[in-house]
């Protein structure tokens, strides 16, 4: 992998718009096999001497930008990070930002590389409508998530495995100018929107818990059951019809808004046990916080947390 | 065409677990493409030996020309007359429509003579093969003895001597041949191995056979296995249509990867591999490579799959077992304990043939291998297929026991769930 690549996989933003505010990861000289001290790592990662799987430069990223930052984490317990981010930012003040979170499906084929496409193509068409006032962000934030789910379904992948085709759910959010802040979902990644007065989950899931939930059954139930997080909706070759959960959220007050994957809800799943964490400083500490959290409750999936900083509009505030 | 890979495995171990087990699945194409037509070389060797006069030499001469229609055009075949020595009476020629008439003429006027001395002719079946290059290589040999007319090693040298120059099914025709002796020959010779009870049902054996080597397609495929250093290669049995310890045919390509040889393939052919490695244990949630399986095909290695090893101190995980591997294991130790039973039997420990032979109708039942079970109950009366519960026959039939001891490897694939 070549700097630049590192560069692009860990901004996500390969982007004419992308400011300069980017950090640039040093990428990371490989110090030899943690095993064995070998130096040769064949294209899945593995040593070519003991088969160890090395660690990868997606194992843990931060992102920090002016008013967001973002942390992703492989955890504890699987062996590679399948989630995937991409997040940018017009100004230093998230008037103008687009962030996007997918995680990859740990049962299909390729799930690193499905979330990574998915999270790539959308924040590249996310981008386009940050600074473009004719674009309408609830078609740019439609336009993102299909062109997303064609990104996933152009992997190659093979039939013959007992995995399935490379899948991934999403989340993103969308604002220019100051205005509403506009997320959009499938599967079980979420947004959050904490704030004084209005705090709300933006994103319902698409899981076998939330439409027995809909269907009356007993939350504290439907949450018990071993199938209670089994997705419903993703994106993938073998994807029900997408229909995602698309929310228009105004920014009335100032607040923060968190983009997360299962990797951390799973461990608190409300506005009130995740609200303190959230707040807490910057956008970075508070990520790197929720991160720790979710690695100190067992750390057993990936974990991805972006928070960013949302102020009400400069003009209607001034 | 491609071929194509396929691994069943639970890859979680508990802490400190060193052992992997994988089912590889092997599937040749369904159609190969043009210009991929090897070239099929057949040698048959027909027992003359003094014990097939009457009724099993009338039925070979007839199988034998029953073969040589079954060849293509433009194939090359040999035949062999064998007895204390080896006989080519039908040189390695290309197949015509002419030179199979002439050669059912030679067999129809097959006598018989002498001994058997069933090296000789593995020996003068390779000489064949060495007169005309081609790319799959297979014999057909029967007999109806014991290898007796010549020197006690001779077999056993001849077999080293001849593994990957071709291929060998062996059938014995009758009771008085041993069971190991042909075993031993078509183990190393990547073929089969049965018995043909009554001299009449030589023919339509005979056709198949051949009908089977003849579709053959590619010739030459070998299965390539990357272990990590540190690790031991414990076995690779074939395992799927029947059981075959190869571990002792692996060739090094380099100090971490092995080839075994499989044979030549049919197009659509599938076989199934039990691959099992010792690996050196990585910390809990960490994660080696514990193989790496390819195909190659004439040289070329294609299309590869992973075999995984995850520590986990979760039990839930690790404690799962992969329905592939324990349906193998389970005809393995089905193979076994008939090989068991009849050893017993041999010796007369009734008691010990009971149990063995028991376990085996269990086992079978477990399995779900009917052929299997249909083989035992002509050896033991089965009161309770589930629980093993037998009783050993009054009188047994040495050919039943002989069908029971060549076929108690042919395995059969796990039931498809839909």
């Amino acid at each position: 992998m070549s700097a630049d690549d590192c560069f692009c996989e860990c901004c996500g933003a390969p982007l004419a718009a992308a400011p300069a505010a980017h950090p640039t990861p040093a990428p990371s000289e490989p110090a030899g096999c943690v095993d064995c001290g070998g130096s040769a790592v064949d294209p899945d990662g593995y040593c070519e001497r003991c088969g160890r799987l090395q660690s990868a430069p997606t194992d843990h990223i931060e992102i920090e930008l002016e008013a967001l930052a973002g942390v992703t984490d492989k955890g504890l317990v699987h062996p590679r990070n399948e989630d995937s981010m991409a997040l940018v930012e017009l100004d230093t003040d998230a008037q103008s930002f687009a962030v996007v979170v997918c995680d990859g499906v740990s049962t299909s084929q390729h799930a690193d590389q499905a979330s990574r496409v998915a999270a790539d193509a959308a924040v590249a068409v996310l981008g386009k409508a940050l600074d473009d006032p004719s674009i309408d962000l609830v078609g740019a934030t439609a336009d993102a998530l299909a062109t997303a789910q064609a990104a996933v379904i152009a992997l190659v992948w093979d039939r013959t495995d007992a995995l399935g085709p490379p899948s991934c759910t999403y989340v993103s959010a969308l604002r220019r100018d100051g205005g509403a802040v506009v997320t959009a979902s499938i599967g079980d990644t979420r947004a959050y929107w904490f704030a004084s007065q209005g705090s709300a989950r933006l994103s319902p899931d698409d899981s076998w818990a939330a439409d027995q939930i809909a269907g009356g059954v007993d939350p504290a139930i439907a949450e018990a059951d071993p199938r209670a997080h089994a997705i419903t909706h993703w994106l993938g070759v073998d994807a029900p019809a997408l229909a995602p959960h698309v929310v228009t959220q105004a920014i009335d007050e100032p607040g923060r808004l968190l983009v997360c994957s299962d990797g951390l809800w799973n461990y608190a799943s409300t506005i009130e046990r995740l609200a303190p964490m959230v707040q807490s400083g910057s956008p970075l500490d508070a990520a790197q916080i929720l991160n720790h959290f979710a690695l100190e409750q067992g750390g057993h999936d990936n974990i991805t947390v972006v928070v960013v900083t949302v102020a009400p509009s400069k003009e209607t505030s001034a | 065409m491609s071929f194509e890979l396929s691994v069943a495995e639970n890859e979680y171990l508990p802490a400190d677990a060193a052992e992997v087990n994988a089912i590889v699945t092997v599937a040749a194409p369904a159609t190969l493409g043009v210009g991929t037509t090897a070239k099929l070389c057949e040698v048959i060797v027909v027992d003359i030996s003094t014990s097939m006069q009457g009724a099993r030499l009338r039925s070979a001469r007839e199988a034998a020309a029953v073969a040589v229609d079954q060849i293509l055009d433009g194939a090359h075949f040999a035949i062999i007359a064998g007895n204390h020595r080896a006989t080519v009476i039908v040189p390695m020629a290309e197949s015509t429509p002419e030179r199979r008439t002439f050669a059912k003429q030679i067999v129809g006027n097959l006598q018989c003579e002498g001994g058997t001395a069933i090296g000789t002719w593995l020996e003068k079946a390779s000489e064949q093969f060495a007169l005309t290059p081609g790319d799959i290589h297979h014999c057909l040999l029967l007999t109806d003895g014991k290898d007796e007319s010549e020197a006690h090693n001779q077999l056993e040298q001849a077999i080293a001597s001849c593994i990957g120059q071709f291929q060998c099914d062996c059938r014995g025709v009758g009771t008085n041949w041993i069971v190991e002796e042909l075993r031993s020959i078509s183990s190393a010779l990547l073929g089969t191995v049965d018995i043909v009870p009554e001299p009449s049902l030589l023919s339509a054996e005979f056709a198949r056979i051949i009908q089977t080597a003849m579709s053959k397609q590619v010739g030459d495929v070998g299965l390539r296995v990357w272990t990590p250093q540190g690790s031991h290669l414990q076995y690779l049995k074939e395992v799927f249509p029947a059981e075959e310890d190869r571990t002792s045919m692996a060739t090094p390509v380099n100090p971490l990867t092995v080839d075994f040889p499989t044979g030549a393939w049919a197009a659509g052919e599938s076989r199934d591999y039990h691959l099992c490695v010792h690996v050196t244990p990585a910390p809990v949630n960490e994660e080696r490579l514990a193989a790496r399986v390819s195909i190659v095909v004439n040289g070329e290695p294609t299309e590869v799959s992973l075999v995984r090893a995850r520590w986990t101190d979760d039990e839930a995980l690790s404690a799962r077992i992969c329905p592939e591997v324990a349906h193998y294991t389970g005809q393995s130790d089905l193979a076994q304990a008939i090989a068991d039973g009849l050893e017993a039997l041999q010796v007369g420990d009734q008691q010990t043939a009971t149990v063995k032979l028991g376990n085996a109708v269990k086992l079978a039942s477990d399995v779900n291998n009917t052929q299997t079970l249909k083989l035992l109950q002509r050896v033991v009366d089965v009161d309770d297929a589930p629980t093993g519960t037998i009783r050993l026959k009054s009188s047994i039939d040495k050919a039943d026991e002989m069908a029971l001891d060549t076929r108690r490897t042919v395995t059969v694939r796990i039931a498809v769930k839909d």
